[in-house]
């Protein structure tokens, strides 16, 4: 007998269509206008591009261009010199060595790169555990915590620094790494808790009751879950690295010489005698280099870290 | 008709349970917090109490010399102070126009990127400003605004908008060039929050509108810009709290200047603490901060709880 | 109001194809069911109609004029979305006054009309409420308010009573076919479930897999399905399908398999030796209220099998029947078989004119003459 002619069909609720879902735009009939609207749309989207590329192009350039007549800008309205002057040059090396050779910029690399990561790695471990609590626990006293953790990240990192600064000289913690993953771990912490409450507020209960039903332990059903909530931690660990990388005031105020990281170092060469804008936009593009490439080679994690504490499923 | 659907009579009545076994809440779960909270309270309760003991000191510069007690000193000096009270202006001008900026345009952004074919490829573009240290980015755009080498300023000068003088050397464009570097980094960041709105909006309720007649600008302001009201909020909020929090932009365009213009609070604040080391001084003004924060901060958990709790209905049928 | 034509219509995403050639005529004012089991295309077939789906190839008319290039505001057609998409912030009353204030309608206009459906819905003292005080059921009524304010040229459901509870359901068929006759707008029903179809549609075509089945009546559909497929999926309990091969013999052909022989009637005898039948392999549907029980062999029961299971639906009773290794559901008066009677052998007969004949291959019906199975149905 000939099966696919006589089973009768499985029935489902939902006549689920094959191909493009999700954006309701994506097949509707458009009207005689929307060739015109897109290409007015493409055009905003391409200026707004522009916008944003234009300072990383005159950044990355000014880096690679010789101290000297090459910083001149040409004569107003010369539009054509303008391009010349912005295209053409003969690209150098001479601040990178400079910044590497006279000015410790590996030391300040190494120490952005220990504060940043130490404090990411605290801020899930402690993060992680306590997120599941909050997301699962019952207990009373459990929103007034929630608010209370939430609100140490809200707090202005000026406003904390006064007294950080103050503990911090007491202990003996200024200028010194672990003075900055801790002082990292501010904002850090309450961050990693909020956006993971809310990807183990996803994963249904169901699941672990389900393990637990099966003869888990609790803490083996907790085990279990985790690969879920894989995506959350690895936008959490992303974003407490970018937070803890690109941080000045700390840094500035408690890092000192000794824990000194690259915005500071940055920022202080500024401060020296004269300014030398090709050596500051090297500087730059050293502190700014690791995280684009973060950006973009975990664009997905990035976006969701980002956007996660404002949208919930 | 409605004779025939009227719910069933309860048939048993069971009266009430005794109710005398206790349910245990998920207590066990506690120790998993201890850690977080110790760290936490370390970090926050700890420095908030020295916070708040220093702004009734005079406090000593050298490590283990004594404080002075000097009563509600700081505070009358600081209420007193007409710079604290511009700060404010500042801080809040500066924030209300960058936001304004940055939701209006991100939500624009957002709009036209879903709809764009390219949407992956430039929200990778538009990520990047995110991803610069803003201390880097304050840098960054001196450089562009430099009155010798900088580009945005010759651009300016050629096509005539800006006459005499550097733009962050004058008090009337400082603040608003600083608005500028704002509005390039985070705008970004708007049109992400909003953009994941976008994709949550309901599809049958879009559909719905399109079937009873509704255009596209119709159908944004009538099922889209409901449903992505709490984004929006959120979006605003925090951009609100970060404009409070970090002042690295200004710090390095303008350190506050030129004639005080840019000193916004929080900088005017970091300057007393960490360049006066007025340690006393500047925790009454880092109190009121905090302060002005927290609330803002309950704003925004607010938004959330209400979303979260948006219940279910009655069950009855007509 | 209108009629609707698809001519050769196609759906095509990108790899798959949810509708194939789709040729279909729905006359002014009728209620015709698109039916069939999930991922069919009917849905695609709706949302074609609506221009919320493009269409790739063919043409869709209504009253006459090709629709294809219209956005769906501009369509005048209604619909109604299985998940009600009504929208959460406005207020059932503003809910229901929406498509009347984009077409510009005067206030005392729109005040008349809502009135008028909430009425006949009786959802008069839910107007202020919003969606979410609302419950399953009566959101289901203010999604059918928001098309009946209108007067469009045609009506879209998609599954809309799907997610109410199975009482609640059977209501409002009854009511749902009721407003369309009184109204007589043109509508187009999409359902998975038969029921439905059978229940409330003028006419009812039936896909699978983006082909058109069958198109007729509900009791053409269920009297004379084109294809076993369409036999077995119209009608509940579904209609039994036994294998078994010819025979010719003195007394006229037969259909012979382990535990059965059945007569064919004289009167199908025709069809059934014009059909190109290999190693004389052949299916027969029987319908079961088509069969009969007994417990004692005779010449009115020629099938014997095994009690498999019963189950009572209390006023009758549905009995699993094993014959050989096929299985045959029986529909009989209740207590005609005890759950103890479980792997007892029974013998079931059956009405000879009930008998459906289809072609193992195929699967398309034997009729009584060739030259008919070709003008009913269209090829797999």
């Amino acid at each position: 007998m000939s099966s696919s002619v006589l089973t009768r069909p499985d029935i489902d609720d939902d006549d689920v269509v094959a191909g493009p879902s999700g954006n309701a735009e994506d097949q509707v009939v458009r009207g005689r206008g929307a060739r015109l609207t897109g290409y007015a749309i493409s055009f905003f989207l391409g200026i707004y591009a522009l916008f944003t590329l234009a300072p990383f192009f005159v950044m990355f350039t000014a880096a690679f261009k010789a101290t000297g007549s090459s910083f001149d800008l040409p004569a107003e309205g010369d539009w054509l010199g303008a391009l010349k002057k912005l295209f053409v040059f003969t690209p150098t090396l001479e601040h990178f060595t400079k910044l590497f050779s006279e000015s410790n910029f590996e030391r300040y690399f190494l120490n952005s790169a220990l504060a940043a990561g130490g404090s990411a790695v605290i801020s899930i471990v402690l993060g992680t555990t306590a997120a599941y609590a909050i997301s699962r626990g019952r207990f009373r006293g459990r929103s007034d915590l929630y608010f209370w953790i939430i609100s140490t990240r809200m707090a202005p990192v000026v406003a904390v620094t006064v007294p950080l600064y103050a503990t911090f000289r007491a202990l003996g913690l200024l200028g010194t790494i672990p003075g900055l993953i801790l002082a990292y771990t501010v904002f850090n912490l309450p961050f990693a808790i909020w956006i993971l409450k809310g990807f183990f507020d996803s994963v249904p209960y169901d699941i672990e009751e389900a393990y637990m039903v099966d003869g888990h332990s609790r803490w083996q059903a907790l085990w279990k879950i985790v690969p879920l909530v894989v995506p959350g931690l690895a936008a959490v660990l992303v974003l407490c690295v970018l937070l803890a990388w690109n941080d000045f005031i700390f840094a500035a105020v408690m890092g000192g010489e000794q824990a000194k990281t690259l915005p500071v170092a940055t920022q202080g060469l500024k401060s020296a005698s004269g300014i030398d804008w090709g050596q500051i936009m090297a500087a730059g593009l050293v502190t700014v280099a690791p995280m684009l490439l973060l950006g973009i080679v975990i664009r997905k994690y990035m976006v969701q870290g980002l956007t996660m504490g404002a949208v919930k499923q | 008709m409605a004779l025939l659907d009227r719910a069933s009579p309860d048939v048993h009545d069971v009266g009430n349970p005794p109710l005398a076994n206790r349910q245990q809440p998920r207590r066990y779960l506690i120790p998993l917090i201890l850690p977080a909270v110790a760290v936490l309270a370390l970090l926050s309760i700890y420095p908030l109490a020295w916070l708040i003991y220093m702004s009734f000191h005079q406090v000593a510069l050298a490590p283990g010399a004594p404080d002075t007690f000097v009563g509600t000193a700081n505070w009358t000096r600081m209420f007193g102070n007409p710079q604290y009270w511009e700060g404010w202006r500042l801080l809040a001008l500066y924030s209300g126009v960058s936001m304004v900026l940055e939701v209006g345009l991100g939500t624009l952004l957002a709009v036209l990127l879903n709809r764009s074919k390219h949407e992956k490829l430039l929200i990778t573009v538009f990520l990047m400003p995110m991803m610069v240290a803003p201390v880097v980015a304050g840098l960054l755009w001196q450089y562009l605004y430099n009155g010798t080498f900088g580009w945005y300023f010759w651009v300016l000068r050629s096509l005539g908008l800006l006459d005499g003088g550097t733009i962050l050397g004058s008090s009337d464009h400082a603040l608003w060039a600083i608005v500028l570097v704002d509005v390039w980094e985070w705008t970004p960041l708007v049109a992400l929050i909003v953009l994941s709105g976008l994709k949550l909006v309901p599809k049958d309720q879009m559909e719905a509108s399109w079937m009873d007649g509704a255009g596209p600008v119709r159908s944004f302001f009538q099922v889209a810009l409901p449903s992505i009201k709490a984004s929006l909020i959120i979006a605003v909020l925090l951009r609100f709290m970060d404009n409070i929090r970090i002042i690295d932009h200004f710090i390095a365009l303008t350190g506050g200047g030129p004639a005080n213009s840019t000193k916004v609070l929080p900088l005017y604040l970091y300057e007393q603490s960490f360049s006066f080391f007025e340690l006393g001084y500047g925790s009454s003004i880092a109190l009121t901060l905090l302060l002005v924060t927290i609330i803002v901060g309950k704003l925004v958990v607010g938004v959330f709880e209400t979303r979260e709790a948006k219940g279910p209905m009655s069950e009855e049928e007509v | 109001m209108a009629s609707l034509t698809f001519n050769s219509v196609w759906k095509r995403y990108d790899q798959v194809e949810a509708v194939k050639n789709l040729d279909l005529e729905i006359q002014d004012g009728e209620f015709l069911c698109l039916l069939g089991p999930s991922g069919c295309g009917k849905s695609s077939s709706l949302r074609m109609i609506a221009g919320l789906e493009f269409i790739s190839a063919g043409d869709i008319l209504l009253g006459g004029e090709r629709i294809n290039d219209l956005e769906p505001r501009h369509r005048d057609i209604a619909m109604v979305f299985e998940s009600y998409a009504l929208y959460p912030q406005k207020s059932v009353y503003e809910n229901l006054a929406n498509p009347l204030r984009l077409r510009k309608l005067g206030k005392d206009e729109i005040d008349r009309r809502v009135k008028e459906a909430a009425t006949t819905l009786e959802i008069e003292r839910l107007l202020e409420r919003r969606p979410s005080q609302l419950s399953g059921g009566q959101k289901q009524r203010v999604a059918i308010g928001r098309v009946l304010v209108r007067e469009p040229k045609a009506f879209l459901f998609d599954e809309p009573i799907a997610h109410l509870d199975a009482k609640l359901r059977a209501r409002m068929r009854g009511e749902l076919k009721h407003i369309q006759k009184r109204l007589g707008t043109t509508t187009v029903y999409v359902t998975h479930d038969q029921l439905e179809g059978m229940s409330m549609a003028d006419r009812i075509a039936i896909m699978r897999e983006g082909v058109l089945q069958q198109v007729g009546t509900p009791m053409e559909v269920f009297n004379e399905p084109a294809n076993v497929w369409v036999a077995t999926f119209v009608g509940d309990p579904p209609m039994n399908v036994l294998e078994g091969e010819m025979h010719g013999g003195d007394g006229g052909l037969s259909v012979v398999g382990e535990g059965f022989r059945l007569d064919v009637p004289a009167s199908r005898a025709g069809g059934l030796s014009d059909a190109d039948l290999s190693d004389r392999k052949v299916l027969v549907g029987v319908r079961p209220e088509a069969l009969t029980l007994s417990g004692t062999p005779d010449a009115a029961h020629p099938i014997t099998g095994r009690v498999y299971a019963v189950q009572p639906l209390g006023d009758v009773e549905v009995i699993d029947v094993r014959v050989g290794k096929q299985r045959l559901l029986v529909r009989a008066e209740l207590g005609t078989v005890a759950n103890e009677d479980m792997d007892a052998t029974v013998y079931v007969g059956y009405r000879a004119d009930k008998l459906h004949f289809f072609h193992p291959g195929t699967g398309l019906a034997i009729r009584s003459s060739a030259a008919r199975q070709t003008s009913v149905t269209t090829t797999a």
